[in-house]
Parts: C-alpha cells; sequence; structure tokens
C-alpha cells in the first residue's frame, strides 16, 4: 500500500506531536477486512514520525481484545494507553481519517500528558460523580467538520473519570450495521449507554456537537445524575 | 481518503489588537489583512477553519481557481493567515460586552479575551423549512448537510428542497450516491446560477416537482414520506422518500451579540460602506452583515476592506 500521510502532513503531524510530554500507546485489533490494514499503517506511520507513540497489533481473536472489553465482531478497533500505560476508555472503530484525523492527534496529546482533560474544573467535577458503567458512542464520518467535537468531548469525559466512562467514536460508514442498529442518519450522532445486568441500555443520545456546559448537561441527565 | 489536522492550534495568550469571531473566507481576511497592516489578529472559530466553505465539494467562482474542493481552499486560506501570524482558538463566543474603548469577548469557557476591535464574522447556519414535524426528524432522515450525512441514503430515493446555488449543487452531489433526487421548489424554475442548472438538467436520476411546498413530513420512526403542497392550484400529495435535505437559506449567527449591534429584520448585521456596525470598533463581514450578495469573493472582500478600515481609524 502507498503511504497514507503525504510529505506536507506528516511534517505537520511531527512538528504537533513535538509537543507530546510522555508516550502513548497505541492497540489495534484487527479483523479481516482493509479498514484494519489501513488503521494499521497510519498508526505505524505516526508512530515512524515520533518515537513517543508505539502501535501494537492483534488479531481480533487474540484474548488481549477481551481485556478491553472489546466485540469481536467490530473490527478495527483501537485503544489508546496514557503516557502512565493505563487505559482511559479511549477508542476508536473504524479508521480515524478525514476530520477525525484531528481527533485522534488531540487525543495523542492528551494522553501524552497523562489524559489532560480541558473541561473546566466545574464539569471535571460534575464528570468524576459518575458512579455506574456508562458508554458513550459517537457515530462521525470522515467528511463530517462538526463531528472531531462531539468525538473529543466523549474521549474528555472517559479520560475525567477512566473507572467509569468508555468512549467511542463509530466512523459510521464502515460500521453500517451498528450505525442502522442506532437509527444513525445524520452525524455526528451520540449515543450514551449505562450497563445494567451485564448489558448496555440506552438511556440518551443527541445529534450535532454542543459546547461544553450544554454537553456536560446532556449527558449527566442521560445518566440520570443531577 | 484525506487527514485534516486543522482545529488543533492553541493561541498564545499575548495581547491581541484585534479579534475576529469566525474563520470562514471573511474572518481569514480579515485576519490576513490586519496582520499585514501590523496588528495582532486572534481569530476564534467554533467549528472549523474555511467555516461553511468546507461543506462545499468543488468551488468554481473564485477568480484564479477554476475548480477547487472547499476544504481545500479552507486549509489554504487559514495557512495563509497563519504564516504571517493570525493565531487561532477554537471555541465558541457567548457574549460581548463593551466598557468604553475596550471590547470583551467571553468564550464558552468563559475565558474573557479584550482588543480594541472585533470583527464579527460569524456566518449563518442553515434555515429551517418550517415544515410539520420537521424537528422530530432531524437525524431520523430529515439533514441540512449532505457531505455530512449522504452516504446514509446510499441507493435511496431522497428528497432535496430548495432551488438555489446550495440546492442545486448539493442535488448534484447526492445523485451520486441515491437511487434518486427528487428537487422541490416553491418556484417553477431555478434560482441556482446558470453553470449550475445546465449540470443539474443534464443529471438522469433528478426529478422535479415545481411550485411546490413540503408541509409535512411522515414517518413512524424514521422519514417515510412527505406531504406536498402545489402552490398553484392548492391539491396536496403524498410522496415516498428515505430522506429529505433542506438548503433553503440561512439564519445569522448574531445571539451572542444580543443588544449590542443593530440588526435588520432577518438578523443581519447592518454596517457601513467600511463594514463598521453601529458601535464603533465593531465590524461586520461576510455572511453575517446585511447584504445582496453572499459569495466567498464577496465574503473576502468584505474582510479587507473592515481590516484596512480598523488599521487606518483605530491603530494609525
Amino acid at each position: 500500500m502507498d503511504r497514507l500521510l503525504d510529505k506536507k502532513t506528516s511534517e505537520q503531524v511531527g512538528e504537533l506531536l513535538n509537543k507530546m510530554t510522555g508516550k502513548v500507546e497505541i492497540i489495534v485489533f484487527k479483523g479481516n477486512n482493509e479498514f484494519s490494514v489501513v488503521t494499521e499503517q497510519l498508526f505505524t506511520e505516526i508512530s515512524q514520525i515520533t518515537d513517543k507513540v508505539k502501535v501494537i497489533s492483534y488479531d481480533i481473536t487474540s484474548p488481549v481484545s477481551d481485556e478491553f472489553e472489546i466485540d469481536r465482531t467490530l473490527t478495527p478497533a483501537s485503544v489508546m494507553l496514557d503516557s502512565q500505560g493505563n487505559d482511559r476508555g479511549v477508542r476508536f472503530y473504524g479508521i480515524p481519517s478525514g476530520h477525525e484525523f484531528s481527533t485522534l492527534l488531540q487525543d495523542i496529546l492528551a494522553m501524552s500528558k497523562n489524559g489532560e482533560v480541558e473541561f473546566s474544573q466545574k464539569n471535571i467535577d460534575r464528570i468524576k460523580t459518575i458512579d455506574k458503567k456508562v458508554r458513550i458512542r459517537v457515530f462521525v464520518t470522515p467528511t463530517c467538520p462538526y463531528c472531531p467535537k462531539a468525538v473529543i468531548s466523549a474521549h474528555q469525559t472517559a479520560m475525567a473519570n477512566s473507572e467509569m466512562v468508555v468512549a467511542e467514536m463509530f466512523e459510521a460508514n464502515e460500521f453500517s450495521n451498528e450505525s442502522q442498529k442506532y437509527n444513525v442518519s445524520s452525524v455526528p450522532h451520540t449515543i450514551i449507554e449505562v450497563k445494567e445486568n451485564d448489558d448496555w441500555v440506552k438511556t440518551g443520545e443527541f445529534i450535532g456537537a454542543y459546547p461544553e456546559d450544554n454537553y456536560i448537561s446532556e449527558l449527566m441527565q442521560a445518566i440520570d445524575i443531577k | 481518503m484525506f487527514f485534516d489536522i486543522s482545529g488543533i492550534s492553541k493561541r498564545s495568550n499575548q495581547q491581541y489588537d484585534i479579534i475576529i469571531i469566525g474563520g470562514g473566507p471573511a474572518g481569514i481576511s480579515a485576519a490576513i489583512y490586519a496582520a499585514q497592516g501590523g496588528l495582532k489578529p486572534l481569530l476564534i472559530e467554533k467549528t472549523i477553519e474555511g467555516g461553511q466553505m468546507n461543506l462545499t465539494q468543488s468551488i468554481e467562482n473564485y477568480p484564479g481557481i477554476v475548480s477547487i474542493d472547499g476544504s481545500i481552499l479552507s486549509k489554504d486560506m487559514a495557512a495563509h493567515a497563519r504564516a504571517f501570524g493570525t493565531e487561532f482558538e477554537f471555541s465558541q463566543v457567548k457574549e460581548i460586552l463593551l466598557e468604553g474603548d475596550t471590547k470583551t469577548v467571553i468564550l464558552e469557557s468563559k475565558e474573557k479575551i479584550t482588543a480594541k476591535v472585533i470583527i464579527v464574522a460569524s456566518g449563518a447556519t442553515p434555515r429551517f423549512l418550517g415544515a410539520k414535524n420537521e424537528q422530530n426528524y432531524i437525524s431520523k432522515g430529515v439533514s441540512y448537510c449532505a457531505s455530512c450525512d449522504g452516504h446514509f441514503f446510499k441507493h435511496k430515493k431522497i428528497a432535496v428542497v430548495g432551488g438555489g446555488n446550495t440546492a442545486v449543487q448539493e442535488s448534484i452531489f447526492l445523485s451520486k450516491i441515491a437511487h434518486e433526487v427528487v428537487l422541490i421548489h416553491r418556484r417553477d424554475k431555478l434560482r441556482a446560477d446558470k453553470i449550475y442548472q445546465d449540470r443539474i438538467f443534464k443529471i438522469s436520476n433528478i426529478r422535479y416537482i415545481w411550485d411546490s411546498q413540503v408541509v409535512e413530513i411522515n414517518g413512524s420512526t424514521n422519514v417515510e414520506s412527505l406531504t406536498i403542497k402545489n402552490l398553484k392550484d392548492q391539491s396536496i400529495i403524498l410522496e415516498k422518500f428515505d430522506g429529505v435535505f433542506i438548503f433553503v437559506g440561512a439564519t445569522p449567527s448574531t445571539t451572542f451579540l444580543k443588544e449590542t449591534v443593530k440588526l435588520d429584520q432577518e438578523g443581519y448585521i447592518i454596517t457601513d460602506e467600511n463594514m463598521e456596525s453601529s458601535v464603533s470598533g465593531i465590524y461586520a463581514v461576510g455572511d453575517v452583515r446585511h447584504k445582496e450578495l453572499r459569495q466567498i469573493v464577496t465574503a473576502v472582500a468584505d474582510g479587507a476592506i473592515a481590516a484596512a478600515d480598523a488599521v487606518r481609524k483605530y491603530f494609525a
């Protein structure tokens, strides 16, 4: 396969990732599909730009996928570990290309700083009150300029309370079954689920990229925390 | 496949001379002229540099460039502004406070930034059609962004409402994805420029319903059909559709301005010929301004005029 990132983009990525403080590890779970090959290559190209990003790939059938609770029917799935090597709940399903590439890079920067969250302290404190298992799924398309904001908000929420929250980007074109299951036809579409007796139950959803305060309010309302 | 890395930069927290609200072509042009006039501009953008321009697949009326993808022109313009020292802040402005000659911008994070001059280039957002149940079907088949949501309608039948440049260009884009596109327009001819009309009329899977208005959107969960009223004979038909894309103009983004500057009846900012609003030191440029022709080429002209005037008037 040809290189995905051209020379100019690679230089810009290098410049940006110079600001990383610690190391970040990305684990890719691959399936038998072209999207998995592309995802692995994209991360590998980034790891060639900076030695602060390390990439590890597993086949989805590997038992490691269970450690991160990855559904074996959903590939490619990627997990990012922070500078301490901890799972902070940041997930990507599908290729983070197009506008989502900037999401990926922002996540790498934040995770290199041990999962630095940019929400206001008040909102971070609210997120920390979440005391049930929450899964945030954000459906996006690479051509949607409004989508990165919704994914970043979800990922930042997970970083702020990694014990309880997992936040996932879903590339809607690659996962058309999941898109249909959640009735997604406009992006960004954020689905909020709460774990009840081992099952994920949808408790809220919203469309569009919300400003920080509104986002946190919608989220807390969906989880039923005032 | 493309890889976008805009939307990441952070400002350096210095004192700025001029704050530009909105990173579309008008705001970027204002930033370039301000910087070249010796000022330090800060450009605040809420989603993506280039703004709505990003959603246009091909721009063919910007002199010197025969045809270009809107997202590429966006990047090029932003890179141009950065090359001359413009800083970008990705945030949303909630309010503007006026105290004497100082203007304060309050961001969604509640941070405050002050400057002597503000240039409002906040643009406009797609206007709702006003059909019954429209709000209930947003994200369930009603969309205002073809490049975002078009893929969900592969091989399906969709309606496009509108007759201007955007409606026609997006119909052409959607006709490559959908099985059939039906353009519904309230007049008997399109308002779009002739070049786009010539193109759309050559496409075999686009059909037209003229002199008609979508009055109601129906379906159990998702859009299943539209109730369409003929405005000439008042007859009503019900036709099945999987989705409907609405391109019926725009609403100016001015809520953060509250009562500060004078607006026209539709909410667009009224300015003098130098783009200055009713408040001295606050300028308005691009789609948010009261004017006739809203195009990239007029947006960049507005931006240049405003910044050049501000340089002379407030920083000489």
